[in-house]
């Protein structure tokens, strides 16, 4: 508790600068910036992609985008890397002294199965038509992880492991982030990194918008599959019995 | 009205950050991150707010109708997901300090202990 009073008395310091700060920002709801109008004003006839923001994401800003799912790359392997060390270190134990399965019951298993289904089929459609409407690689990545990890929820723990097999979870993330640079990388050929080469197409339709289309579904497919090897890791740690209290 | 958002910003990030300070858990302490960093999202997504106007989405207006800013919202997205599995990393740690260190207090989790 000593250590803590030099800090609370530099965030009491804070809380001064961080009201300086607010008061400089302009005034709520101000009209957008030349930056924000700009790029309002471009989106769909410059690169024919109906939502801007996902534009803005997998196009005008690439390069921020690419970084963070570098990030998120990293911290779901730093994570996996952490809890996986921490097993390893347990003494080898005999696969049947892990938890027993509880059984679901019937309605249960029925009803997560239509909502597997409905949530994968709508992270899919969220991840793959970012440019038509609300949505993005991200945001359907997520979605559909999470209905990944209702499988866990409405079955046990065997349904899941055999629902997600360890590799292949692996191989797509790994291949889906490399496929990020990937397209990046082939795009210089035809311009710049991570410039819009692909055909631009009519706007509203599925198919346009050139490569935003393309690396929203490849963002998707990562953090989809980085998502599900995170629960994994963790529901892999809810299966040991707890260790023993030590004396 | 003109101030709410920016107040419910400040005020997530200050308690936020006191949560963090004061706190004696790991766990505690990662939940308290996630709420200063909600605290930014909400900053971040006020500033672009603009008065009357469309949202981002072109699909039956014209490309010259004012719209709120798309670059923040496109920052918060990718935050967010980011934020999610960051918590997870520090998740991981405190699951790993209590296993080595027997503790989850970060004060008693100084580098220069054994």
């Amino acid at each position: 508790m000593t250590r803590r009073w030099p800090a609370a008395l530099a965030a009491a310091a804070m809380i001064p600068v961080l009201a300086w700060g607010f008061a400089g920002l302009p005034d709520y709801a101000a009209p957008a910036g030349d930056t924000a109008r700009l790029i309002n004003a471009l989106s769909v006839p410059a690169r024919h992609a109906i939502n801007v923001v996902t534009a803005v994401t997998f196009d005008f800003r690439a390069m921020d985008t690419l970084s963070e799912e570098l990030i998120f790359f990293a911290a779901v392997t730093g994570a996996t890397l952490i809890l996986r060390a921490l097993r390893e270190e347990r003494p080898p134990e005999r696969k049947d002294a892990m938890l027993p399965a509880k059984q679901a019951s019937a309605t249960t298993r029925r009803v997560g199965w239509l909502m597997v289904a409905g949530g994968t089929a709508f992270g899919i459609n969220i991840a793959t038509h970012g440019h038509l409407g609300p949505g993005g690689g991200f945001q359907g990545g997520a979605i559909w992880a999470s209905a990944w990890l209702l499988i866990y929820l409405t079955r046990d723990y065997r349904a899941f492991e055999r629902a997600t097999p360890r590799w292949w979870v692996e191989l797509c993330e790994a291949v889906a982030a490399a496929g990020f640079v990937v397209v990046g990388i082939a795009a210089t050929f035809g311009g710049a990194f991570l410039a819009n080469i692909l055909p631009l197409g009519v706007p509203g339709q599925f198919l346009s918008a050139g490569t935003i289309l393309l690396v929203s579904t490849i963002a998707g497919i990562e953090i989809a599959a980085g998502l599900v090897l995170l629960f994994k890791e963790m529901v892999e740690e809810l299966q040991r019995p707890p260790p023993p209290e030590d004396a | 009205m003109s101030v709410v958002p920016f107040a419910v910003a400040g005020w997530l990030v200050v308690w936020g950050l006191v949560g963090m300070i004061r706190s004696t858990r790991l766990i505690h302490l990662t939940v308290c991150l996630g709420v200063l960093q909600a605290g930014t999202y909400v900053l971040l997504i006020s500033i672009g707010d603009a008065a009357g106007a469309h949202v981002p989405l072109y699909a039956e207006v014209s490309p010259d109708t004012a719209a709120v800013d798309p670059i923040v919202q496109a920052m918060t997205l990718t935050d967010i997901v980011v934020g999610a599995t960051v918590t997870a990393v520090l998740l991981a740690l405190a699951i790993q300090a209590d296993k080595h260190r027997r503790t989850t207090d970060p004060d008693e989790l100084s580098p220069m202990k054994g």
